[in-house]
């Protein structure tokens, strides 16, 4: 079993390691209960699943009944074959994000925000120490907001980790101010 | 040689599924200092030439562009000679291969800056010039590719005619537009589709308009990161390297239309 580790400057810290292991993970609790342990959800990205196939199938049906339209036969078909590709395109990103996302597992604790997946026997872990959080930010995509998910970002541009498609964001949000302030105020 | 392969494999997994990474400048900061971006800027000076080397080098190998028996432009006389011999025809012929996408990523570049600084979005000329560096010379070389293709290879005419079709009726549309009466080389097609498609060519058209989609979105997406823009500024641009070729034919009927304005004076 190997392991990498690597430290960038702004403290987040990086492991690869050809270990499967993963910790069980659970929704989170209270906003400012720690440790959370949480994994994203797969449903923001199965939704858009559906809609790429329902673009794709509504663009075909209209090229398919609309074709002098369009240019004549030669020209619907090239179309028609373009949306197919693009579409199938977008399903295998969204697939391969699915089968990431069901391997990953975040932690919040009190010293550190870890995210960590496992992919093909390989671990990639990244953490970012307490005292070295600069920003947060959260974000809500239409579908996150209307299933109640969020994305969260950590140090933007610092070397950033994402809680991606997050349940209950808010709660884990404000586990992070927690965190962010009580290591000011020890500090102090 | 593992390294050059897994970076050449996560490109085209990038490409393919991740174009915002390979679009992207890696990190958001924009407080670099003088040596850091002079180092960054010729990293993405040699990628772009690695780029042009791959896409013009097996193009002039092929024998495109200036070959044993053709005539070498005037401009490259001076280079070459009136009777160059075979190393100076492949670098006359690299030359003008790679002249069409360079031309095309500085027109490119330029047209998709001055709409950021009209907009008020630019974070700067580098990070423009890194999404249209990547941009450029993986799509828009794959495009230029595809169409050097269908120019040269056989059974695919009636998908080469339909190409060149498309180019005429855009120039006629344009013409039309301004309401010119000026007379265009080629008469305007009576059809845009010559004939049905031979399979290889309809792949051929299929994989080209794909790779026009990538190319676009990969500016919305280099506009979008790298700029912090919102989606209208990345429309806009989209928009603004749409307009190019449009400014382009608009520009030569003026300057075809005030020429024969002084040959008639």
């Amino acid at each position: 079993m190997t392991t990498q580790s690597s430290v960038d400057g702004n403290g987040a810290q990086e492991r690869d390691t050809d270990s499967p292991e993963r910790q069980d993970s659970s929704r989170p609790q209270a906003a400012a209960s720690l440790p959370i342990e949480t994994s994203p959800t797969i449903r923001p990205v199965l939704v858009w699943m559906v809609i790429t196939v329902a673009l794709a199938a509504a663009v075909i049906g209209y090229v398919s009944s609309n074709t002098d339209q369009v240019g004549g036969q030669e020209i619907a078909n090239i179309l028609v074959q373009v949306v197919v590709v693009i579409a199938l395109l977008v399903l295998v990103r969204l697939a391969i994000k699915v089968f990431v996302l069901t391997r990953t597992e975040y932690v919040v604790d009190a010293t550190r925000i870890r995210r960590q997946y496992s992919l093909l026997l390989r671990t990639w872990e990244r953490e970012i120490p307490a005292e070295m959080i600069r920003s947060r930010e959260l974000r809500q995509s239409r579908i996150q907001k209307l299933l109640g998910y969020g994305t969260i970002e950590i140090n933007r541009g610092l070397g950033d980790i994402r809680l991606e498609n997050v349940e209950n964001p808010h709660d884990i949000a404000d586990a992070l101010t927690v965190i962010t302030r009580s290591d000011s105020d020890s500090k102090l | 040689m593992g390294v050059i392969v897994g970076d050449t494999v996560r490109g085209l997994y990038h490409a393919v599924f991740r174009p915002s990474r390979l679009v992207a400048v890696p990190g958001r900061r924009t407080d670099r200092s003088t040596a850091e971006v002079l180092r960054q800027s010729w990293q993405l000076l040699v990628v772009y030439l690695a780029n042009l080397v791959l896409y013009a080098g097996p193009l002039t190998l092929a024998g495109i562009g200036i070959s044993a028996g053709s005539s070498v432009p005037n401009w490259l006389v001076g280079v070459t000679g009136e009777e160059p011999g075979t190393a100076a025809l492949f670098f006359a012929g690299f030359l003008q291969n790679s002249l069409y996408l360079f031309g095309v990523t500085v027109a490119t570049l330029v047209g998709v800056h001055f709409a950021l600084l009209v907009t008020l979005q630019s974070d700067g000329f580098f990070r423009t010039a890194y999404s249209i560096v990547y941009s450029t010379s993986i799509y828009l070389a794959g495009i230029f590719t595809i169409v050097w293709y269908l120019t040269t290879a056989g059974g695919v005419a009636n998908a080469r005619q339909f190409v060149i079709n498309l180019q005429v009726e855009f120039i006629y549309a344009v013409i039309d537009l301004l309401g010119s009466d000026i007379a265009f080389q080629i008469a305007r097609p009576e059809t845009i589709v010559p004939g049905p498609f031979s399979v290889v060519g309809e792949a051929a058209l299929v994989a080209l308009a794909v790779l026009v989609v990538y190319y676009f979105y990969s500016l919305y997406l280099g506009t979008r990161l790298n700029h912090d823009a919102g989606r209208f500024e990345s429309y806009l641009v989209i928009v603004v390297v749409v307009a190019l070729p449009v400014l382009y034919v608009v520009g030569s009927i003026v300057a075809t239309t005030i020429q024969q304005g002084s040959m008639l004076a």
